[in-house]
């Protein structure tokens, strides 16, 4: 869509001119992205000297497409200064947490990213749970999130889960003593000083005399903390835009609750409250059909397919499979569905909540390998060649670059970001020499032959370029796996990457195949028809962002169990929904 | 917000210091060497030049000589954010009152031998800042413009341009650049075009008619000119150097011309710092006024609130560095900061080790060590910070003017009653006292003399004395003051040894006993000098300047004691006491015969000791 073509929905416009703090409600392919930039253009029409906006997001990829598009529409100078761009956290840690520091510490406040991850273990031989376990606040352990981790509160004894609690409360608290403060840590500094009311006073002034908008995007994935935060900016005076799609609020994991979303939304005068209903996205049966994936309390009407493919009747297609396991037969079926729609194959994502089932839909095995290092870096090297985009390269170097650093004994008791803050190791101090590694160690089956090929590659490759301090050698840290073969990728087929739902978030895609199992189907047909089980609502709301990134082609891969019942289902609104046997 | 504070920290000539500084200007005075541009290069290392184009780098010569470890640090602080201030500093904020930003660079070379990178750091942890707002903090740096044609030669037309626009005034720039463009119809370029043109029509006959014309662009902008002023200038057989305007030199022009340029551009900054080093260099001495006087005002103006509250305030602030006193004596006497290089205090820092045995000498400490002389260090004083009544102060800004001011620059300082005193004392000095001592005439010579033209010493001792952190301003300070008995009862206290009582508890109080020294004659000058005995020299002068008064001479020199006095102070009251000092000065000289009044000997002595 180029800018002279865009012809803004009376919707979208309101959103454009709209002044003052809103609420906005925005469905799947609503153009979000092109009326902010709309918007941020309105408002720096005019920008007086020194005064910026505020755009914020909840994960790194929506920030860094939202700064793309801003900067390829020149809306945004390089230093983005005084406006800001960034992720929720980064704002929270820029203006609420490092330039004041922490309460009884004089110290440099440092964000150390994958704090969460630090073991807590009370005593020897005690069931190592991550510090995410554990209330930042109170301390106490987090029951749902332990049993996660494998450690079922109602079966311990009460003394033990106060000892867990009392160990993380310490473990903190020396993190603390040295400044290091994870996000959650983080927020719950940046929640003392919005509470502190004179401080925060003086803080909003300053904010609201710097920003003429703060621009919240992806709000769904706020959590009750975040929504304090909001709100405080905004009885500051400052303008506040929040904009969201609660039925993709996929990070319950992040303390991410939709219902508290619903209550903030209702604090918002009506001409406050905003929706973008039509979807310029998806064909009217994709719409009508992924109208029936919100939960029942608020399944509302299926939004108005707008967009070029609005008169597109292709029906939104299930495939039916038998057995317990997902068949790789999803995948072949998938590639013909779009051959016959005239879809190129390799532009579409066979999408599943986790890496294997979409592996195994697409027929690639998938290691079971897991944790073991050579496996993370076989998969690393992997998905650095076949990166999606640039955050997934960021990732994947990133993650080769820990691998390096543990090969070389050079972590000990920290963590990554950790051991990167506490040496003050900058990125541009070893990112060339990861990239260049990650491209010796493409796996290339004329040079390797086969995985044992590459392992002894790569082992012969580390050694000359590594120094391994600890005494141990580069064949005891870097021993074989299995599960090798399958991590190893040559060249992509000319068929539908696996992608999982977390991976998908934000994209949009010619086709979608969303593979759904026989152990989740059956209760999210349940959750979606009776509002019961509860604690389906996010699986749910997981098939609901699969399903919407597709434009021209939906299926769902579902077992044959459910497979009536799903069509059924969707067919709910009048979507035109067909049922295949594999 | 201004620049209140600036921290050094083994930069350059400076070990450990901390500089204030006023809102609205500031002037760094001092000795030659003193470190005063050190300060300049500070805040230029600090800061961003308004311009953008940066001109100055760390460099590890910049690191203190001697210094471990190998590194520096300097850092800024800046008071009184506003809101909107602090919303674009916060990151550099150093307290819950966000009042109150900080920038810092560290350069450290530890281990390195090429390719230190500075590091920029904010806010009370030493924080890199947000992206942006360091350059929400600029300087223009002025430097002491000593080639006015190599600077106009330098290739920027901006500055000509901001000239010519600074004297276009009604005329419309259009008409002047059409008056001041090159002609085309000259008729060397008509005969250059006839030529061009015939060679061509040879070349090119019968394939395709081809024209050819010499000239110059038409439509000539203002800055094209000034780019080619100097051409233009040549071209009128006036070199730039003879260019006169308003009766002012070429480089007077070009200066203000560079001020009004940058000052255009201050409103997008939330502080420009002008750094003005050495206007001395450049400028008449009442233009250096003028121009000072116009930056201050436009500091003042500056501070104004303006229509939209949260704009960048666009504030000024002027920090000058001269060693001419027309300006120290010119600015109020708390906008001074006196720079000096001092010998730093003896480290103490073994005293843990209590004294140390004979023959226990560490081996790590050479000898040669022990004899070296501690390398002199830069310290400031700002004058806004001694300790002075504000009455005190008054009466120091009344009476610093353009002599007095002197006094600042000097680490030995001579106050005198009157210029006789003043004249005759070098003379004194060089002839008698101190002669065939070189090496103390020497210090006697890098003395600074003042006249205070009365005896309130009190206000002078004070600003030398005052200890600022350790350092002042006066590393010796004799005073000759006259005992004036004659002017009071026999049995009262002489005036004089009042003074010298009230400035001994003064300089006691300062903590600075032994670096004052008071030297009070009975009399007066002319009496105590009648008193060594050079009655018969004094005549002669006398004689000179009232050929017609020998009587009375004679019979005021006869008397004795107050009475002497009396007619003596009588016999000068019609007299030039400069003219009859510079005629003595000759004659003692010239004379192996002068006799020096012991209080006199006492205060050279005092002096160079």
């Amino acid at each position: 869509m180029s800018r002279q073509s865009f012809k803004p929905t009376d919707q979208q416009r309101a959103i454009i001119g709209h002044g003052s703090s809103a609420f906005v409600r925005a469905c799947p392919g609503a153009g979000k992205t092109r009326v902010l930039t709309e918007r941020a253009r309105d408002l720096f029409q005019n920008i007086p000297a020194g005064r910026g906006v505020a755009f914020l997001s909840f994960t790194q990829a929506a920030v860094f497409e939202l700064e793309t598009r801003l900067r390829q529409e020149g809306l945004l100078p390089a230093p983005v200064f005084p406006s800001f761009i960034g992720t929720f956290d980064s704002f929270v840690w820029q203006f609420l947490v490092a330039p004041f520091g922490v309460k009884g510490c004089e110290t440099r406040p440092r964000l150390i990213a994958d704090i969460a991850h630090l073991t807590v273990e009370p005593f020897n031989g005690a069931h190592p749970l991550p510090l995410s376990c554990f209330c930042p606040q109170s301390g106490k352990m987090f029951a749902h999130a332990a049993k996660r981790k494998g450690y079922d509160v109602s079966q311990k004894p009460a003394h033990q889960v106060q000892a867990y609690a009392t160990a993380a409360t310490r473990l903190r608290e020396e993190l603390r003593e040295r400044g290091q403060l994870g996000f959650d840590e983080a927020r719950a500094v940046a929640l003392e000083r919005v509470n502190d009311a004179a401080l925060a006073g003086r803080i909003a002034a300053a904010l609201a005399a710097r920003f003429r908008e703060v621009i919240v995007d992806e709000a769904q994935d706020c959590n009750p903390d975040d929504l304090t935060v909001i709100s405080w900016l905004r009885r500051s005076g400052l303008p506040v835009k929040v904009v969201c799609d609660p039925h993709q609020s996929i990070y319950e994991f992040r303390g991410g609750v939709t219902d508290h979303l619903f209550s903030f939304a209702d604090t918002f005068p009506a001409d406050e409250r905003k929706n973008l209903t039509g979807n310029f996205r998806s064909t009217p049966n994709i719409c009508k059909a992924i109208a029936q994936l919100r939960p029942l309390s608020e399944r509302g009407v299926p939004d108005d397919a707008l967009g070029p493919l609005k008169d597109d009747t292709a029906p939104v297609k299930i495939l039916s499979y038998a057995g317990k396991g997902v068949p790789a037969s999803i995948g072949t079926a998938f590639c013909g569905l779009m051959q016959k729609a005239g879809i190129d194959v390799a532009s579409a994502p066979i999408v599943a909540a986790t890496k294997a089932s979409g592996a195994a839909a697409a027929g690639q095995p998938r290691p079971a390998g897991g944790n073991h290092r050579t496996i993370r870096l076989a998969e690393a090297v992997t998905d650095f060649h076949f990166a999606a985009g640039f955050s997934d390269m960021k990732t994947a170097i990133e993650c080769v670059h820990r691998i390096l650093l543990e090969l070389e004994g050079r972590l000990g008791e920290r963590s990554y970001h950790q051991y990167l803050a506490d040496n003050e190791i900058e990125p541009a101090s070893w990112r060339s020499k990861v990239i260049s590694i990650l491209r010796a160690l493409r796996f290339d089956p004329a040079t390797h032959t086969d995985a044992k090929g590459w392992h002894t590659t790569a082992k012969e490759l580390l050694a000359r370029e590594l120094t391994i301090a600890d005494g141990h050698t580069i064949a005891q840290k870097l021993k074989w796996n299995v599960g090798l073969d399958a991590a190893l990728a040559a060249v992509p087929a000319a068929t539908a990457m696996p992608r999982t739902i977390h991976s998908v978030k934000g994209m949009e895609y010619p086709a979608v195949c969303v593979v759904t199992t026989a152990s989740t189907l059956k209760s999210i047909l349940d959750y979606l028809e009776t509002g019961e089980p509860a604690d389906r609502a996010e699986d749910a709301r997981k098939l609901y962002v699969a399903a919407s990134r597709a434009e021209k082609l939906l299926v769902i891969a579902a077992p044959k169990s459910q497979a009536e019942r799903l069509k059924t289902h969707l067919c709910g609104q009048g979507a035109v929904v067909t049922v295949k046997e594999i | 917000m201004h620049l209140s504070r600036l921290n050094l920290s083994n930069f350059r000539s400076f070990s450990k210091e901390k500089i204030s500084f006023e809102r609205g200007l500031t002037v760094l005075v001092g000795e030659n060497n003193g470190g005063k541009s050190n300060i300049i290069d500070a805040i230029r290392l600090l800061s961003t030049p308004l311009g953008g184009r940066r001109e100055l780098y760390c460099e590890q010569t910049d690191i203190r000589f001697g210094a471990t470890p190998r590194s520096f640090e300097l850092s800024a602080t800046f008071e009184g954010l506003s809101p909107p201030q602090q919303g674009r500093l916060l990151s550099a904020t150093t307290s819950d009152t966000l009042e109150e930003a900080c920038f810092g660079l560290t350069y450290d070379a530890t281990g390195k031998q090429s390719h230190v990178r500075p590091a920029l750091w904010a806010g009370r942890f030493k924080a890199v800042p947000e992206p942006g707002s360091h350059e929400m903090i600029r300087h223009v740096y002025l430097p002491p413009l000593r080639d006015a044609k190599r600077a106009l030669a330098s290739g920027n037309p901006t500055r000509i341009h901001a000239l010519l626009n600074h004297f276009l005034g009604e005329h419309d720039p259009e008409e002047v650049a059409k008056s001041l463009a090159r002609t085309s119809d000259h008729q060397i370029l008509a005969d250059v075009d006839a030529a061009v043109a015939t060679g061509l029509d040879i070349l090119t006959a019968g394939v395709r008619p081809q024209g050819a014309a010499l000239g110059f662009n038409t439509d000539e902008k203002l800055i094209d000119i000034a780019r080619d002023l100097r051409f233009k200038l040549a071209d009128h057989g006036i070199t730039p150097e003879d260019l006169q305007y308003s009766g002012h030199g070429f480089a007077n022009l070009l200066y203000i011309a560079t001020i009004a340029v940058e000052l255009e551009r201050t409103d997008n900054a939330e502080l420009t710092m002008f750094l003005v080093e050495e206007p001395e260099a450049h400028l008449h001495p009442q233009l250096q006024a003028a121009v000072l006087n116009f930056l201050e005002e436009r500091a003042e103006q500056s501070l104004k609130p303006k229509d939209d509250k949260d704009a960048p305030a666009g504030h000024l602030q002027v920090i000058v560095a001269t060693h001419s006193p027309n300006l120290s004596a010119w600015v109020p006497s708390k906008s001074l900061v006196f720079v000096r290089s001092v010998a730093p205090a003896p480290q103490d820092d073994k005293g843990g080790d209590g004294p140390k045995a004979e023959g226990a000498a560490q081996p790590t400490d050479p000898p040669e060590a022990e004899m070296q002389p501690p390398r002199p260090e830069s310290r400031c004083i700002p004058l806004a910070k001694l300790d002075l009544t504000d009455p005190d102060r008054r009466k120091i800004d009344r009476y610093l003017d353009v002599t007095k001011s002197a006094l600042l620059f000097g680490g030995r300082v001579l106050l005198v009653e009157g210029i006789a005193e003043a004249l005759l004392l070098p003379v004194i000095a060089k002839n008698h006292v101190l002669k065939d001592r070189a090496a103390e005439f020497r210090v006697f010579r890098s003395a600074v003399f003042v006249p205070i033209d009365g005896v309130d010493f009190a206000p002078y001792a004070k600003a030398l004395l005052s200890p600022y952190d350790g350092v002042r301003i006066a590393d010796r300070l004799v005073i000759i003051t006259d005992g004036d008995k004659h002017t009071v009862d026999d049995g009262d206290a002489l005036p004089g040894e009042r003074r010298k009582a009230d400035l001994d508890a003064l300089a006691a109080g300062k903590g600075a006993a032994d670096v004052l020294d008071i030297c009070v004659n009975t009399y007066s000058l002319e009496t105590e000098l009648v008193a060594a005995g050079n009655a018969a020299c004094m005549k002669e002068v006398y004689l000179a300047l009232h050929p017609q008064s020998e009587a009375k001479w004679n019979d005021a020199v006869a008397k004795d004691g107050d009475a002497r006095a009396k007619a003596i102070q009588e016999l000068f009251k019609n007299t030039p006491k400069g003219d009859f000092a510079q005629l003595l000065a000759e004659k003692a000289a010239a004379s192996e015969a002068f006799n020096v009044p012991g209080y006199i000997r006492d205060a050279i002595e005092a002096l160079v000791k």
